[in-house]
């Protein structure tokens, strides 16, 4: 493992200033689940997908367009590059864990603009 | 595509950690390696806030993508100004395939400030790479934990 920057030099005054606020904190943090088992986790609206691989000519309505034949969007997410403005990553929100399930099932690996993308869980338990 | 949290991308432990602001007005996001993302932010006067959640292994390997090209991992934080420990910093640390980069600068929001520096272009790939990360982990905290208004 190789090592740059100045973030390693002890002699540095911003050395690490407030790694012991986020980094000891684990109890205290609001976390999503206390479970440990895997699986899909919902989120405080629904259950929200991320697909990702997605053409760099692709529209927010290409995508829109694709996931709502597995039931209602109700939010979405697009996440794109700042050189070009493409779009990188969707998170896509449904209400119903069954028609998430029903998206990540069909979308998952299937084409768009010809381009195979991935469709998954954003969070697990 | 399954929850699970094993190293499917093959590239080994990924770890990143972004931090803005000062010691009493900041945010951070940290991604460890069980794919927990943390996020912590504190604006006085209301109290720290504190948020985490478990990140399936796509939405970790699209962290990795935006670090990839980025090109962060190519930087060298050795020409940069120092932060100072009174005014906003950013600092920057990264854990992937066999590379662990921590580098700090001075918060710099505009092109003309980064313009003055000795390595503008790097300081440009930095802050652009810190905008993606915090935009992308920031989406992912927002959608997760946040109600939107009625």
């Amino acid at each position: 493992m190789s090592q740059v920057g100045r973030g390693f030099s002890e002699q540095s005054q911003s050395t690490r200033l407030h790694q012991g606020r986020i980094g000891s904190g684990g109890s205290s943090y609001e976390a999503s689940s206390t479970e440990t088992s895997s699986g899909p986790q919902r989120s405080i609206e629904g259950w929200i997908l991320i697909g990702t691989n997605i053409h760099e000519e692709a529209s927010e309505d290409d995508i829109e367009e694709l996931f709502s034949d597995h039931g209602y969007i109700q939010h979405m997410t697009v996440n794109r590059d700042r050189k070009m403005g493409r779009i990188k990553s969707v998170l896509v929100e449904y209400g119903e864990k069954s028609e998430a399930q029903d998206a990540v099932n069909n979308l998952d690996g299937s084409k768009l603009l010809g381009q195979k993308i991935t469709v998954d869980w954003a969070f697990i338990k | 595509m399954s929850g699970d949290n094993s190293d499917t991308d093959g590239d080994g432990e990924f770890y990143l950690r972004y931090f803005q602001g000062t010691q009493s007005n900041f945010i951070e996001f940290e991604l460890t390696p069980s794919y927990q993302l943390r996020y912590a932010n504190s604006s006085p006067p209301s109290q720290l806030i504190r948020r985490s959640c478990t990140l399936s292994n796509t939405t970790v390997s699209e962290f990795k993508r935006i670090v990839r090209e980025s090109g962060v991992m190519e930087l060298d934080d050795s020409r940069w100004p120092p932060p100072s420990p009174t005014s906003s910093r950013a600092e920057l640390e990264i854990k992937h395939r066999n590379v662990h980069i921590s580098f700090n600068s001075p918060f710099l929001t505009s092109l003309s400030a980064i313009g003055k520096m000795e390595d503008p272009e790097g300081l440009g790939i930095f802050f652009d790479g810190c905008t993606e990360v915090k935009g992308f982990a920031g989406s992912l905290i927002r959608g997760h934990f946040n109600k939107r208004p009625i």
